[in-house]
């Protein structure tokens, strides 16, 4: 039950406001019960004070009523010439003492004799069952007390036969000549007091008002016995706990208490204030209303406060649901995809919400929450993936490294061999070296001859090569020259042209002239055939000249190539006599060299046993590396199972 | 290689050269009857010849000026010491066949004290006397191979006389026509 309330945000909210709703409802409710309830109580029973004040009053009144009638009736002369003349007339009596009982106030009156010690005389009671039950009754009793105190005197209720139920009597002694000669007993009208005491006025339906004396029996009827005509003066009892507390005071209390009928009851009571009236009557008032028609209204009021709180209830609930309700759903939504994304599914969705408080703000922030944790668990993978092959790598790597390191422990046994042999070796390059270095200088002087030598034949170059330029120089004139001579020989032609024409035209003229022309046609005939001559002459020069100029042409270009040629030879003379000059320097730097060598040689003896000290660290340094690459390969393996879980961890979020 | 070549050639017009002035030799030294001589020209391929007598003079053709509004064939005219004389082009008159990269540089005059023309030429070859036993009929050439205007004769060895009589009475050289008009 708790478990279904705690698990949902929903039902919790729901009885959150009810709670609230409810709890301040329930408080003012019983708060206002309980103000209500006190109130009614101090009214009531300040009405039963005021009830039970004016009830004793009305008591205390009627008793003194009856003292005083008793008083003036025995006060008459009628009562004492009664008792003293001995033979008076009954019937004559009764009509002069009919008026004292006249108002009907009292139920009747008996009148006792001292001297005769018998009641002689009544009224309103049948005076044989008087006289019969008298002789050692309370009453005879009551009688004797009276005419010995010589005044007034009540007599509590007693059980008195002659009225068939209970009765109270007011004893007044009747004087007669200073002396006491009988009792005036007058018979209380107690129906009247019971009246008094019935009257419900003010009390309800429950309310309740009775006399009781100090023996405890009711000295007045209980109205629900009354009811069921039931007698209860004298014969009901009430608790002892009430009676002390009656007696307790004259001014009397209120307060709850179990009554007759053995209910909850509000009751005031107080002891009677007799003492103006008598001194005999020990009597105390009890006015009482039961608890259930006090707590009537209230009852009302709690249930209409009741209902009241299931309607304001009712709707706190209503309420409570929609406000639950508009916060929740998102909430219901969120947890759901929230659950998945637990579950390590990256793909949920999130619809956004337009909802400007922090719900919104939530549900944005979630969405921007999974965008980055996709994004981030998608590089993990892929960086894992790259991590797993690395690793991979890294122990196909050691593996190598393992076989490397013991491939160099084996080539250092091999090197530590090797260097003993190259440690004879370097004797023997010693010796070799010093040989070298004397031919060496023996070179070295050669070579400087060759020097020599080729230092001439580059100065003959350079003379080979001024003289080609200045062949160079005569042919290209030459051929400018030819150049000229063609424009001559185009000369000569375009002059055995024009002679040509003028012969031509000279022949016309001579035609013209006719025979007289004759001789000058001859003229014009022999120059035409000279311009024919030199021109002819001109085609052969000019095919001439065009063989020269193609000789020139040659000319020119094997000059050219022969000036390159004495060039090329210059350079390479040059480069010769730097290469004799460079194998003369080197010769003798390897003179030098060699001696170093042989000066060296020494030096690597000691060098190479240096080596082998350092060869030894060198092995025990590599047996140290090779048990370092195992732990590395052991590493390495514990990597690799740990990339792979690392994998399967990452593998478990979906992103796609 | 390609000198051998340029020498065979020329071994072998030099072989035809000496060939033909052998053949020539006999012929001019022989005493035949002489018909006129002419004035020997080229244009384009063939021979032409004008006789002397018809001939005023040979000119450099180098001052031309052109003449607007004339037909194509009229070269244009010079003047020859003080004379205007206009200068015709054979090639277009008589539509010959022309390979056109030669130029004319000389200029034919012929005429007498009435009429006077030029005819543009590519080469003069010079004087040279027709015999009678040279000249062969008109007949014996199809129409199409010569100017069929002002052919004269042709001789054996292909020199083709223009007669001047022809030249001077052809009335369609004679041009007079107003700005516009259709030019032939």
């Amino acid at each position: 039950m708790f478990k279904f309330i705690t698990g949902s945000i929903n039902r919790k909210l729901v009885l959150l406001v009810m709670g609230v709703t409810l709890i301040p409802l329930a408080m003012t409710t019983f708060l206002g019960i309980w103000m209500a309830q006190n109130a009614l109580e101090k009214q009531l029973a300040a009405g039963l004070d005021g009830l039970r004040i004016n009830k004793a009053k009305a008591i205390t009144d009627h008793l003194q009523q009856a003292v005083n009638d008793a008083s003036v009736a025995a006060g008459q002369i009628r009562v004492a010439k009664l008792l003293t003349e001995l033979n008076f007339d009954q019937t004559q009596t009764d009509a002069s003492l009919k008026g004292i009982s006249s108002s009907g106030e009292h139920s009747g009156f008996i009148i006792y004799s001292e001297e005769k010690n018998a009641p002689v005389y009544t009224l309103g009671i049948n005076k044989d069952d008087v006289v019969k039950t008298f002789p050692k009754s309370k009453l005879e009793e009551f009688c004797m007390k009276v005419v010995k105190e010589g005044k007034t005197k009540f007599l509590d209720y007693i059980e008195y036969a002659p009225v068939n139920g209970p009765a109270m009597f007011v004893g007044a002694p009747i004087f007669s000549n200073g002396k006491t000669v009988g009792v005036f007993l007058l018979l209380v009208n107690i129906a009247q007091i019971d009246e008094i005491m019935l009257d419900s006025t003010g009390l309800g339906k429950t309310g309740e008002s009775v006399i009781i004396g100090d023996d405890g029996f009711m000295r007045t009827s209980c109205k629900k016995r009354k009811l069921e005509n039931l007698p209860s003066i004298m014969k009901i009892k009430v608790s002892d706990a009430m009676r002390e507390d009656a007696f307790k005071s004259e001014t009397g209390h209120t307060d709850f208490m179990l009554n007759s009928h053995d209910a909850e009851a509000l009751v005031s009571k107080s002891k009677m204030d007799l003492k103006k009236v008598t001194s005999d009557l020990n009597w105390a008032i009890i006015v009482e209303v039961e608890n259930h028609e006090i707590e009537a209204p209230v009852y009302a009021i709690i249930k209409n406060i009741i209902i009241a709180s299931l309607v304001l209830g009712l709707i706190a609930c209503l309420l409570g649901f929609l406000v639950a309700r508009s916060v929740s759903k998102p909430l219901i939504s969120l947890t759901s995809k929230v659950v998945k994304l637990a579950n390590g599914d990256l793909t949920v969705e999130i619809e956004n919400v337009k909802r400007d408080d922090e719900i919104g703000v939530l549900i944005e922030s979630f969405n921007r929450m999974l965008f980055s944790l996709r994004e981030q668990t998608t590089k993990i993978q892929e960086g894992t993936s790259e991590l797993a092959t690395a690793i991979v790598e890294i122990s196909a790597a050691v593996s190598e490294l393992a076989a490397n390191s013991t491939e160099t422990a084996t080539a250092i046994t091999e090197i530590s061999t090797t260097m003993e042999e190259v440690k004879q070796t370097t004797h023997v390059a010693a010796d070799k070296a010093a040989h070298v270095s004397e031919t060496a200088n023996r070179v070295s002087s050669i070579s400087e001859d060759g020097n020599k030598a080729t230092r001439d034949a580059i100065n003959g170059m350079s003379n080979i090569k001024e003289e080609m330029m200045a062949l160079a120089e005569n042919i290209v004139k030459l051929s400018g020259q030819t150049q000229s001579i063609g424009e001559i020989i185009l000369t000569v032609n375009d002059l055995a042209e024009q002679s040509n024409l003028l012969a031509v035209n000279a022949a016309i003229e001579a035609a013209k002239a006719g025979e007289f022309g004759k001789g000058f046609t001859v003229v014009a005939q022999e120059i035409k055939s000279l311009a024919e001559q030199s021109k002819a002459s001109t085609r052969q020069v000019s095919g001439i000249l065009n063989e020269i100029q193609q000789a020139t042409s040659s000319a020119v270009m094997a000059t050219e190539r022969g000036s390159k040629a004495v060039e090329a030879g210059v350079h390479l003379s040059e480069s010769a006599g730097e290469a004799i000059s460079t194998l003369a320097e080197s010769i003798s730097e390897s003179a030098d060299a060699t001696a170093q060598i042989s000066a060296s040689g020494k030096q690597q003896i000691i060098g190479i046993d240096q080596l082998a000290v350092a060869l030894d660290s060198i092995r025990t340094a590599t047996d140290q590396s090779l048990k370092g690459v195992q732990q590395l390969e052991y590493a390495s393996v514990s990597m690799k199972e740990l990339a792979a879980k690392l994998k399967s961890l990452t593998e478990q979020f979906k992103t796609n | 290689m390609k000198n051998e070549n340029d020498q065979k050639l020329e071994r072998k017009q030099e072989i035809l050269r000496a060939r033909a002035a052998a053949l020539a030799a006999p012929a001019a030294g022989k005493d035949r009857e002489a018909e006129f001589d002419v004035i020997v020209f080229r244009i384009c391929n063939e021979h032409y010849g004008i006789e002397c007598g018809f001939m005023r003079e040979v000119c450099e053709a180098h001052s031309l000026t052109m003449i607007p509004c004339t037909p194509p064939w009229l070269t244009g005219i010079i003047n020859l010491r003080g004379r205007i004389v206009a200068v015709l082009d054979l090639i277009k008159l008589f539509n010959l066949p022309d390979n056109g990269t030669e130029t004319c540089k000389l200029a034919v005059v012929v005429g007498d004290h009435e009429f006077e023309c030029g005819i543009l030429v590519h080469e003069l070859i010079g004087q040279r006397t027709v015999f009678k036993d040279e000249i062969q009929e008109t007949d014996h050439r199809s129409a199409q191979e010569a100017p069929p205007r002002w052919l004269k004769n042709i001789t054996s060895d292909r020199l083709i006389i223009l007669d001047y009589e022809k030249i001077r009475s052809d009335k369609s050289i004679i041009i007079n026509a107003e700005p516009g008009e259709e030019l032939m």
